[in-house]
């Protein structure tokens, strides 16, 4: 297979004071055009992943290839073909954000053939362009990293936590951005720890947690799995929640069984997220 | 050598580097307006005993402490022309990558075309324009002084345009000291790098050493041995102005370090397992 991300049994141990901390002996295959949700809760591993992608940080072990090539081997030709956002986003507070865009497509050195669009797609105001970039809200800031990774249209896009700090309609914009990407041919590797937004984007998505990639999925397959909170509120008053992964007919069946004679006045299903597919995931792990 | 980064660079220090260079300028005029004042009144200098600690760094012993040689060596050698160098070299230095890796701008950059080599070179670069104007700063102020004073005839300009080019090696060790600190040394290469205030830190700790072990160095003989274990004992204007040292073989020492800091820094960088 034709694989734009690629690690053998890539290793990092920062653990301090004889406890384990890092990334161990990851087995990771992204194929080209593909969009690849890493997910996992805070501290998983995800960042230090990325890190290891992008040659920022260099594994004790194993092995890292990226679009073909070795990660460090690489170097500065490599990454000119990667847009990278980072988690914790920081940028040059005294630049405006129009100077922020060309001084890194002088440092990439490819020409910024989707900056227009992206900045228009995330609704991003052009006339704060003029601005300094330190006057920027959060979003903004991250709209302009958004447009950073994807400005020079590369082969391969490395998003870590990209909606952090986006309102829902960004974030919707964002979402159909990378879903384009796909059909552009690109491949995105997207971390988050929040399931809902990588459902909707990501054709595979990969669990990691404790530094260890403990399953690898089609978002399909992930259904079947997903937990939701049920509320349920009657006319008399009284609320009924629970936890649920039923797949619909038999959540309504229960739903239906709940509510007796009662008159129902609201039902809200809630997806509650990644945490308990992790305690699934590390349970079943574990055993 | 990345261009951009060095545009970069330009754009947001060269006005602060360049700034700095007009404190000895402002010493030199300083100077040129003393001087006449300085000569007329020296007999009572010299009786209240006023000038003894000054005679003693600026060596009267080598060079007559009434004439304006001596008078002269301020834009060189004053401690706020010293601290404007340091500055000088400091702000870039400190910036990439110790500042970078602090503001958390460094894995955006690194995440270019850029490179970790080219990061230290190109900012290592930035510095030597400054590096020379900070040599040639203090002479311009001497010129001007000198002028002002009108004992424009009476300066040894060679010898001073010596003392430049120690100058100019000075401000190269500093920027390749600064350079290696903001790298992060040669310890933890297993951790990140420091950012600017940590690296902020050790200068001020090396310049500190370093002062100290000038003045201890000066004021007691049995510890003139400690002056060579600093920058500012390979950094003697009185003695090249006397003409009682080979400047050239002063300023290969400084410059010699500052370079090898510099391929330090860049080995470092190279070779630290996180940026």
């Amino acid at each position: 297979m034709d694989l734009a991300i690629e690690t053998r049994a890539l290793s990092i141990d920062y653990g301090a004071n004889g406890g384990r901390a890092g990334v161990f002996d990851l087995e990771l295959a992204v194929a080209h055009g593909e969009v690849f949700g890493f997910l996992g809760p805070n501290g998983a591993g995800k960042t230090t992943t990325i890190r290891m992608l992008l040659d920022l940080l260099r594994p004790d072990s194993g092995e890292a290839r990226v679009l073909g090539v070795p990660a460090r081997a690489g170097g500065g030709d490599l990454r000119r073909r990667i847009g990278y956002l980072p988690g914790d986003l920081a940028l040059f507070g005294t630049l405006s954000g129009h100077a922020t865009l060309d001084l890194f497509t002088q440092l990439v050195d490819r020409p910024p053939v989707r900056r227009d669009e992206a900045l228009d797609r995330l609704g991003f105001p052009r006339h704060a362009l003029a601005r300094k970039v330190k006057s920027y809200s959060t979003g903004m800031r991250q709209m302009i990293g958004i447009t950073l990774a994807l400005q020079h249209e590369p082969e391969l896009l490395i998003l870590d936590e990209p909606t952090t700090g986006l309102d829902p309609l960004v974030r919707d914009a964002f979402l159909a951005l990378v879903r384009e990407c796909r059909v552009r041919g690109q491949t995105v590797f997207l971390s988050s720890h929040v399931l809902d937004e990588v459902e909707r984007c990501a054709d595979r998505v990969g669990i990691i947690c404790g530094g260890r990639l403990h399953e690898v999925a089609r978002v399909d397959d992930l259904e079947h799995r997903k937990q939701r909170v049920v509320t349920l509120r009657f006319a008399d008053g009284r609320r009924e929640s629970f936890e649920s992964d039923e797949l619909p007919a038999a959540l309504l069946a229960r739903v239906t069984a709940l509510r007796g004679d009662a008159a129902l006045v609201d039902v809200e299903i809630r997806p509650l997220g990644l945490d308990a597919i992790f305690r699934r995931v590390v349970q079943e792990a574990a055993r | 050598m990345n261009w951009p980064l060095l545009g970069h660079l330009a754009r947001r220090y060269s006005f602060g580097c360049a700034a700095t260079a007009l404190v000895p300028v402002l010493l030199g005029v300083m100077a040129g307006s003393l001087l006449p004042e300085y000569r007329e009144k020296f007999a009572l200098f010299e009786k209240l005993g006023v000038m003894r600690m000054a005679q003693t760094f600026l060596r009267s012993d080598l060079i007559p402490a009434d004439s304006a040689t001596f008078l002269f060596q301020l834009p060189y050698v004053h401690p706020v022309s010293m601290l404007a160098m340091i500055v000088a070299m400091a702000l870039p230095t400190l910036a990439f990558p110790a500042g970078a890796r602090g503001r958390g701008t460094l894995d955006l950059l690194l995440a270019t075309r850029l490179t970790r080599e080219s990061l230290v070179t190109t900012t290592f670069v930035f510095t030597l324009p400054f590096a020379a104007l900070h040599a040639v700063a203090p002479f311009l102020g001497v010129w001007i002084g000198a002028g002002q004073a009108g004992v424009v005839d009476q300066l040894p300009w060679r010898a001073f345009g010596r003392v430049s080019v120690e100058s100019f090696a000075l401000a190269l060790f500093f920027a390749g000291a600064t350079l290696l600190l903001s790298v992060g040394g040669l310890r933890r290469m297993k951790t990140r790098g420091p950012e600017a205030a940590g690296a902020l830190g050790a200068l001020a700790v090396l310049v500190i050493w370093s002062l100290l072990a000038e003045i201890v160095g000066t004021l007691w003989e049995r510890f003139h041995w400690l002056k060579r274990a600093t920058p500012y004992g390979w950094f003697e204007p009185p003695q090249v102005l006397a003409g009682t040292v080979n400047p050239w073989f002063d300023s290969s020492v400084l410059a010699g370090c500052g370079l090898l800091a510099a391929t330090l820094a860049l080995l470092v960088e190279r070779r630290r397992a996180t940026v």
